[in-house]
């Protein structure tokens, strides 16, 4: 084949290739792409800052529990429970627990907070990510 | 509206803003399905491939080395995953007809000059439809998407001198479909 007709080749596909266009997908492609990309968080392409900040706190809260109970004068220990656990009955030393924590929660701020963060979650999923997809 | 670069948009993604995502699925979907469809010659197939590919390139988003364009990454997944399609499917692979046959370029494009765009497109849609999967990667990367033969070899992992042996083949092998179909269609009017 001479260079001619190879250059004639090449042109002459060009242009029936640029004629003839791409072809289409559905037109609610780019709305099914993103819907899964919103339903999948896993797929997060950024480094959700979670993991060392939850394992910190989950070591932390209850190392600021115990100093605060110590600061404040109170026992490390909930009121009752001996370090001799092993003479008093584990049904006890749960129960007494439970007790504490429930005094301990039941300050009027943390269904404040649980309120709070109920609101939040739900202004996320009913407005933000509505908002934030249809730009 | 200024048009704003694909790195733009990574960077708006990689810092959290996913919705950002849609306008690069926007900007590059044709071309992403274009090239699933003429691989696997199916729609559905072909969509769900494209989808797959643009949802891996966003998992990975991360990974992506700035030193290339977002176009050739994404274009670079959605072959390998129409090829591994094409594996599952058991497809043929290779284009039916191997052989070298004479060209009549000017019978042939004379033929395609009296046609309407409309008939020109479709007769086009059936000599590329002929072809084997790579060739026509080959054909629709080059000349739609006027990608320049080493971003073609990065894309479907071949080198350079391979692309353009295959490259002048596929187009030889079009030409020659394209005169075939042509010769039929005449036929088949008188």
């Amino acid at each position: 084949m001479s260079k001619q007709q190879n250059n004639d080749l090449d042109k002459s596909t060009r242009q029936w290739m640029h004629e003839s266009g791409l072809e289409k997908p559905s037109m609610d492609f780019t709305k099914q792409v993103m819907e899964q990309v919103e339903e999948k968080p896993s797929l997060y392409p950024y480094k959700r800052g979670g993991n060392l900040f939850n394992i910190l706190m989950a070591v932390l809260i209850p190392i600021a529990y115990f100093i605060y109970n110590y600061m404040t004068g109170g026992s490390l220990l909930p009121v009752g429970v001996s370090l001799q656990t092993e003479i008093q009955p584990y049904v006890r030393v749960f129960q007494l627990v439970v007790e504490k924590l429930a005094i301990d929660m039941s300050t009027p701020l943390v269904p404040l907070g649980i309120i709070a963060i109920v609101a939040l979650l739900a202004f996320d999923r009913l407005i933000l990510r509505s908002v934030s997809f249809n730009r | 509206m200024s048009y704003l670069k694909d790195e733009h948009y990574i960077e708006r993604v990689l810092q959290g803003d996913h919705s950002s995502y849609a306008m690069l699925v926007e900007r590059h979907k044709d071309m992403v399905f274009t090239l699933a469809y003429r691989m696997l010659k199916n729609r559905e197939e072909a969509e769900e491939v494209a989808q797959d590919a643009f949802l891996k390139a966003y998992s990975s988003l991360k990974k992506f080395r700035k030193d290339s364009r977002f176009s050739t990454w994404i274009y670079r997944i959605v072959y390998n995953l129409s090829v591994s399609q094409l594996r599952k499917n058991n497809k043929q692979m290779q284009s039916l007809d191997d052989t070298e046959r004479p060209l009549d370029l000017e019978d042939t494009h004379e033929k395609m000059d009296r046609l309407e765009q409309d008939d020109r497109k479709k007769f086009i849609e059936q000599a590329l439809a002929s072809l084997s999967y790579d060739e026509q990667t080959l054909i629709t990367l080059y000349y739609q998407d006027d990608l320049p033969v080493g971003e073609i070899a990065d894309i479907t992992q071949m080198t350079s001198s391979n692309v353009k042996v295959k490259l002048h083949r596929a187009r030889k092998r079009l030409h020659a479909q394209l005169g075939d179909i042509l010769k039929q269609e005449i036929n088949s009017l008188l």
